[in-house]
């Protein structure tokens, strides 16, 4: 494995390292769990340069910051830190527990949270929490400008991101919700066979915010490892608002997987069949409301 | 010349004396009532800090100066002829030294994916590899066969035109078709009747008050050690090679490189100072050390060449899978009447893929027929693995008799029990191992729980056999200054036979473990055991007493004069020489080896056979193990195993306890995760790399029990028998009986996949309502 690699250490930097080196050659290196293993696959002529944001200070890059608008989590944030974080713990608990599934705790320690959007694997774990709870991506290109584009746009496909040459992912934006007296409920299920360094075989992200009537008001919804990219499943949310979460009973409940299900077109491959993955989804999108 | 002794054997302080006779220069062994300082006691390993803190050299961590970086070109294609090799562009690659084909004369013909083609030793790594990229090959492709089920079809393409010659490696079970023919891809079958011809079994079956008759299928398993396999090889001159090998056998590479370069044993020097683990795929030298040897010459410098860990899927040994077609049947007063076992699976280009072990060695059953074969296929040869054949049969005979029990509603411990009524040690087994895991609160009937979480226990029985080998040479050299310094060339592959070794001189000189300067892993030292067949402290702790216990005897004959005593009234205890009956006629160790004659001496102790001559004997265990099993995913948890092991005498409990650790946590992942998948389009392993190739990691690993039984034979001076193999035997089985437990479901197919689990259960559901 052979490879070049620029470490720019100022966004200024970094502009001028996008701006002077495009092309297929070119590789963004952030924990490098997952660069590692495509610069060993790689079979190319050229030798891959890397430019790497590791040494990035930017607090945009690295930090997590809270306003009243909502939460905004630099690219470079490990789930490590995501685990820790008082503000995604009581806000985002659903990010708080896919970060915590991730891997192992050493890895857990390098992988970046922009890594995981941008490998885009269909069973990214945090790329789950982070769609059920609408993030939007903070887009920084070579120019200096930011764009914005909603999470769901930004996963295009297996392995593909809305993200050109020019461009690196800088942060995720997660607004807040105006509701009023709203408590959460939310969960992360990974199904897969090791209880560590496991890749999700199914995963299912739900955050629901409930009023003091215990009504859902809001329900954001995501499923991983059934489709080409992580989804949104919008009409099972839709489904549950304005019910009382308690009064769900067994025919609600069957309706709500199906219609997750719905949105599921799962593969078979070595490690499970459609069928399971179908099977699986469905009895975990129902055990949400088995008391 | 020899002498009688009284010896107290049993099970635990269940003891009866008998009469041995062992030779006048040897000590007695130990046996039931002796008190021991340090054997039987838990004593840490004596190169545990080296390990922690990483300064211990593997042979991975060889370092020589102007050493070679090797690697293979291995072949993409799982079956063609190679017709041409053009290496002119990697012979002018920058780095590359020398580059040898492994087969002189093409065409060559291979068999799988990774076959061994050539090797190139180049001045890195990274240009050893850079090289590989620049050899161009040309194959004509054959037609292949993957799976063992279509390469038994008469249509199927021939892996082998020629009857194969079977490979034979220490620790290795005769494979299934040892003796019989090969016929397209399928050699054999071997045929092991007992009480009578096939069909008085099937008469016996017919004849049975129940039978149970099930299909039962075990996956390819790579043995996955961490430490890979390879070399370093360095010729001193033209006519002495020295050889740095992660290898469960200094001896076993020595002699197979002698063969190979036709040189005299003594001029080839095999090292293994710590090894990362082999479960059985390490003993002889290997293509990769033949090869690293033979570049090493060509360079004329030392090369290293260590696989890395897809050619370790691919390339260096795997368990084979089974297919086992199994009919058992009992009368209702729950005795065994007949079993008969068909069975076949693949071991790749090589064989071995015999599981019947289990069947014909656990019950007692009067009619037994079992048919195996070996079934050629396209991919990478098997080896040796930890208890050959018997995680597979065992599975599935452990299964069918659990089914059988709940056919006759007999509890399927009581049901074990019943059936081997003559075996002492499995009885008291069975009742320590209920005991322990509780089993009288086991509600008896399966999928008792309500709720999607269902938990279970299941019960299974191991067996392995007790081997040893004769002809080990360990030396004892005590210098004058008191140091004293076992040597063997035996290897410890990480079961702590270092640390054995210095309990047992220890033990026997009075002083403390950690005053034992133990050298080992060098064949230029005295010949010792291969680590295969869970032999290797059975094999050399006798001779180590041997010598340990001659090596006090020559520091009193020393001691006697100065302290103006007979020599057998004298003792060794604490450090120091004394006088039994007078403590104050004393000199410290030290004191006395500084009045040796010269600087030093060396005596050199033996291992001659066992003084009983039991015929081979097996080794008994049983497992119990707790499962939950989520029932809207089928996902199996492991939450705890139970172990109970005929563990002879047991001389550390400490790494004992390691062992029987190790074979469970590989048992669990047999049962659950690890799978070898091939393409079967391509040939390809699609997973091989330790992420896919799922391996049970520290959050798997359950709640473990282990019983350590205590068993005096009073075989041998120290009466060790073997535990590595023995352990993972059960687990698979007694997981997939805790799983029929909690669910009602049975799996008969490893691993037991969540997918596997969730269809079992579908089945089950479909079948009864
Ligand atoms: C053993 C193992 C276990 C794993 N287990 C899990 C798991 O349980 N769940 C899970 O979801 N993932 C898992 N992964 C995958 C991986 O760890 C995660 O996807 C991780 O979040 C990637 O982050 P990283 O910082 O290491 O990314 P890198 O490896 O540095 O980068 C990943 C990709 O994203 C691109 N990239 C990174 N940052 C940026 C950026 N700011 N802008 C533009 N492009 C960028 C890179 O070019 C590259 O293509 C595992 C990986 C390994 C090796």
């Amino acid at each position: 494995m052979n490879f070049e690699m620029i470490t720019p250490r100022t966004t200024g930097e970094l502009l001028q390292a996008l701006a002077n080196n495009q092309g297929s050659r070119v590789r963004i290196g952030a924990g490098y769990t997952d660069l590692i293993l495509e610069l060993k696959g790689l079979k190319c002529e050229e030798t891959p340069l890397v430019i790497n944001l590791a040494d990035l200070t930017d607090p945009k890059f690295t930090h997590i910051e809270k306003t009243d608008a909502g939460i905004r989590l630099g690219a470079l944030v490990t789930a490590g830190k995501v685990i820790i974080d008082a503000s995604i713990q009581t806000e985002l608990p659903v990010l708080c527990k896919a970060a915590s599934e991730l891997g192992s705790r050493q890895l857990r320690h390098r992988a970046t949270l922009g890594g995981n959007l941008c490998t885009a694997s269909p069973a990214g774990d945090i790329a789950a929490a982070l769609v059920a709870l609408e993030a939007r991506c903070e887009i920084l290109s070579a120019d200096g400008t930011l764009r914005t584009l909603a999470l769901t746009d930004f996963l295009v496909g297996v392995r593909k991101t809305a993200l050109r040459q020019d461009e690196v992912l800088q942060s995720v934006f997660i607004p807040t919700r105006k509701s009023i007296n709203k408590h959460l409920l939310s969960d992360f299920l990974k199904v897969g066979t090791r209880r560590s360094m496991e890749i999700a075989v199914v995963s299912l992200a739900y955050q629901f915010e409930l009023d003091a009537e215990e009504i859902i008001r809001h329900a954001g919804i995501a499923i991983g490892s059934v489709a080409p990219t992580v989804k949104f499943v919008s009409a099972a949310g839709e489904f549950l608002v304005g019910k009382k979460f308690s009064s769900i009973g067994a025919v609600a409940a069957d309706k709500f997987a199906a219609m997750v299900c719905a949105e599921a077109t799962p593969i078979s491959d070595i490690r499970a069949s459609a069928w399971y993955r179908r099977e699986v989804l469905y009895n975990i999108s129902r055990g949400i409301f088995d008391k | 010349m020899s002498k009688q002794v009284n010896l107290s054997v049993g099970i635990q302080d269940n003891l009866r004396e008998i009469t041995v006779e062992i030779p006048d220069e040897a000590p007695r062994p130990w046996d039931g009532t002796d008190k021991l300082k340090y054997i039987g006691g838990r004593v840490s390993r004596v190169d545990g800090q080296e390990k922690t803190t990483g300064r211990a050299k593997f042979s991975s961590d060889i370092q020589l100066p102007g050493m070679l970086y090797a690697r293979f070109l291995r072949s993409p294609q799982p079956a063609a002829v190679v017709k041409s090799i053009d290496i002119s562009k990697a012979e002018s690659a920058p780095g590359v030294k020398a580059i040898l084909l492994v087969q002189e004369k093409l065409p060559m013909i291979v068999r799988f994916v990774g076959q061994e083609i050539l090797a190139v030793a180049a001045e890195t790594r990274q240009q050893a590899d850079d090289a590989l990229k620049l050899i161009e090959v040309v194959y004509r492709e054959r037609p292949f066969v993957t799976k063992t089920d279509e390469a038994r079809r008469a249509d199927s393409p021939v892996v082998f035109e020629q009857a194969v010659e079977e490979k034979k490696s220490e620790g290795d079970l005769p494979g299934a078709a040892a003796t019989a023919g090969q016929n397209g891809n399928v050699r054999g079958p071997q045929i092991r009747p007992k009480g009578g011809a096939p069909d008085k079994v099937d008469a016996a079956l017919a004849g049975s008050d129940a039978v149970v008759e099930a299909t039962y299928r075990t996956q390819v398993q790579t043995h996955s050690a961490m430490e890979t396999h390879g070399v370093v090889a360095q010729w001193q001159d033209l006519n002495h090679l020295t050889v740095w090998a992660s290898t469960q056998g200094t001896f076993t590479v020595r002699d197979e490189l002698a063969e190979v370069f036709e040189m005299p044993k003594s001029q080839i020097r095999v090292l293994t100072k710590h090894m990362g683990g082999g479960f059985g795929a390490k003993f002889g030298a290997g293509i990769y050390g033949v090869m690293a040897a033979k570049l090493a010459r060509q360079a004329n410098a030392p090369v290293r060449l260590m696989l890395d860990r897809k050619e370790e899927h691919l390339c260096v040994g795997n368990r084979p899978d089974s297919t086992q077609k199994l009919k058992v049947g009992a009368n209702s007063d729950g005795k065994l009447t007949a079993l008969k076992l068909l069975a076949y699976g693949t071991a790749g280009v090589g064989t071995g893929a015999g599981v019947s072990g289990p069947a014909r060695n656990i019950y007692e059953i009067e009619h037994i027929y079992s048919e195996e074969s070996d079934v050629f296929t396209n991919a990478g040869p098997g080896a040796a693995f930890r208890a050959p054949g018997h995680p597979q049969g065992a599975f599935a005979l452990e299964q069918a008799i659990d089914e059988l029990a709940y056919k006759l509603k007999i509890d399927p411990l009581a049901f074990r029990k019943t059936n081997t009524s003559k075996n002492e040690i499995r009885q008291v087994q069975y009742k320590l191992a209920a005991a322990k895991a509780n089993w009288a609160k086991r509600n008896s009937r399966p999928a008792a729980d309500s709720g999607p979480i269902k938990r279970g226990m299941g019960v299974a029985n191991s067996v392995w056999y007790y081997f040893y080998g004769t002809g080990f040479q360990a030396s004892i050299q005590v210098n004058s200054d008191g140091s004293v310094e076992p040597t063997n060339g035996v290897q410890d592959i990480g079961g702590g036979i270092t640390t054995i070794i210095a309990m047992v001189v220890a033990e026997e000189l009075g002083l403390k473990p950690t005053d034992i300067r133990v050298t080992i892993g060098d064949s230029d030292l005295g010949f010792g055991p291969a680590s295969g067949g869970s032999q290797t402290t059975a094999g050399i702790t006798p001779a180590v007493r041997d010598a340990a216990y001659r090596a006090r005897m020559r520091m009193f004959d020393i001691a006697a004069p100065l302290l103006g005593v007979s020599a057998e009234q004298l003792r060794a205890d604490e450090g120091r020489i004394f006088a039994k009956e007078d403590k104050n006629k004393s000199l410290t160790w030290k004191q006395v080896a500084s009045k040796m004659p010269g600087d030093k001496f060396t005596i050199v102790g033996e291992r001659f056979k066992d003084h009983i001559q039991t015929k081979p004997r097996t080794i008994a265990g049983v497992q119990v193990a707790e499962v939950e099993v989520d029932t809207e995913t089928g996902v199996v948890r492991v939450e705890r195993v139970v172990a109970v092991h005929d563990c002879g005498r047991p001389l550390d409990r400490l790494t004992l306890e390691s062992q029987i650790n190790g074979g469970i946590i590989q048992g669990i992942s047999y049962a659950l995760f690890e799978d070898r998948i091939l393409d079967r389009n391509t040939g390809i392993m699609v997973n091989a790399n330790l992420e896919q190739y799922k391996i049970a990691g520290s959050l798997d690993v359950p709640k473990i029990e282990s019983v350590i039984l205590d068993v005096n034979h009073g075989q041998s001076s120290t009466g060790a028998i073997g535990i590595g193999e023995p352990a993972t035997v059960p687990t698979a089985a007694a997981i997939a009986n805790a799983v029929f437990h909690a669910t009602g479901a049975r799996v008969r197919e490893l691993p037991m996949t969540p997918d596997r689990v969730l269809s079992a259960l579908e089945y089950k559901e479909g079948g009864t309502s």
